[in-house]
């Protein structure tokens, strides 16, 4: 769950990443990842996982996934991809499963 | 006064607007096309009823506001709302125009209720209005739009009795605008779906079933289920739900359903149901 609290600490993270929604960020990112990374001011371990597309590790790291989905498909991996690899799942086995149906109610909580 | 004339909750999905394209084009997936196939009498309902304004509760997907700026309730005042584009390109559809002269006096009434509204100029619309609505209405978009964006992004959210609360104020400022639109309201928000972590993909049909059935004449026992259990039994971005109690609370407790329809086309839930006020008034003149 993506908190107030998470994004005080990961802001940087999420300004990066919001801004592939415009073409001059992407493009910039195909052609100088790291100078790109270093003006959004990443952490070390933010470029780490940038550069191993390592989504499930950018999401527990703060980003918020409607913003790092956008990296992922300047990359060319849809969201479904970046489901996959959240659920370690290999992606062609994973597109047929879904959906994961569950049934319980409220009440059923307690 | 202007009248209103109903509601309309419904899900939203990127896939529902890019699945619409696909099928337009001479391709429906089999799955989309039993949702297009299913949306079409809230379709027939929502040009009997020939409004001019649809006043839209939704969220926005981190496609026009950035977290710079977050609202947690914003409205569009513009004459008109572009499109957002989320990355993939502009869909072939226009933008939708405003119409401040109705939107201010609304605005101005809702703020009097105690909802402070950030006033957007300019607001481009994503999914959160673009994916349904070619499967309600044709453009020329035949209606003037009002968009409400909630925060459905970064928690703390705005609770389910605050979101009933925004309902209950449209309905006073809709109804004492001193205009003469007619107004329906639209909720939307996907019902079970979780889109991260490792419960990504996960529905609960049971539940949502159940939600179309309650939000009719039973919104207080939805409004009863916590956040944090809405959350655990239909996915965290199930939380969007919350907004079509707005539209419920925007209604007259007596309106009745005109019909609805769910199905299960990808990750997203979807579901829709349209609400009309003159249902169920078995007596007495029309208002």
């Amino acid at each position: 769950m993506f908190t107030g609290e998470i994004c005080s600490r990961s802001y940087a993270l999420n300004r990066f990443a919001f801004a592939f929604k415009f073409p001059a960020h992407r493009q910039r990112f195909a052609e100088a990842p790291s100078a790109l990374m270093d003006e959004f001011g990443l952490t070390a371990t933010e470029k780490e996982l940038v550069r191993r597309r390592d989504w499930t590790g950018l999401v527990a790291a703060g980003g918020h996934h409607f913003n790092i989905i956008k990296i992922a498909a300047a990359v060319g991996e849809s969201h479904m991809h970046v489901g996959a690899h959240m659920c370690g799942a290999d992606w062609n086995e994973f597109k047929q499963s879904l959906p994961h149906v569950v049934d319980v109610m409220p009440e059923d909580l307690g | 006064m202007s009248r209103l004339l109903g509601g309309i909750g419904i899900a939203h999905t990127p896939s529902m607007g890019y699945q619409y394209d696909k099928g337009m084009a001479g391709s429906w997936d089999p799955a989309w096309r039993r949702w297009h196939d299913g949306t079409r009498p809230i379709r027939d309902w929502l040009a009997r009823k020939a409004p001019t304004h649809l006043v839209v509760i939704y969220n926005d997907h981190m496609n026009y506001f950035d977290l710079s700026t977050y609202p947690t309730f914003a409205i569009g005042m513009a004459g008109h709302f572009p499109q957002a584009d989320e990355g993939y390109g502009l869909r072939p559809f226009p933008g939708i125009d405003g119409d401040p002269a109705f939107s201010w006096p609304i605005a101005r009434s809702l703020v009097a209720s105690g909802f402070d509204l950030t006033f957007c100029q300019e607001l481009e619309l994503d999914h959160g209005i673009f994916s349904w609505l070619p499967y309600l209405l044709e453009p020329p978009w035949p209606i003037k739009m009002l968009p409400i964006a909630v925060n459905m992004l970064m928690h703390p959210l705005p609770t389910p009795h605050r979101l009933r609360d925004l309902g209950l104020a449209l309905r006073s400022a809709i109804q004492n605008d001193g205009r003469d639109a007619r107004v329906v309201v639209v909720g939307t928000g996907g019902m079970s779906h979780q889109i991260h972590g490792t419960r990504f993909g996960m529905t609960n049909e049971r539940f949502d079933l159940s939600f179309l059935e309650r939000i009719e004449s039973r919104m207080d026992e939805l409004l009863e289920i916590s956040p944090e259990k809405l959350m655990q039994v239909a996915g965290t971005e199930a939380i969007e739900l919350t907004m079509w109690y707005a539209m419920r609370a925007a209604l007259a407790p007596e309106a009745r359903s005109a019909g609805r329809f769910y199905t299960t086309p990808a990750v997203t839930a979807c579901g829709v149901i349209a609400l009309d006020e003159d249902k169920g008034r078995n007596s007495g003149p029309p208002s």
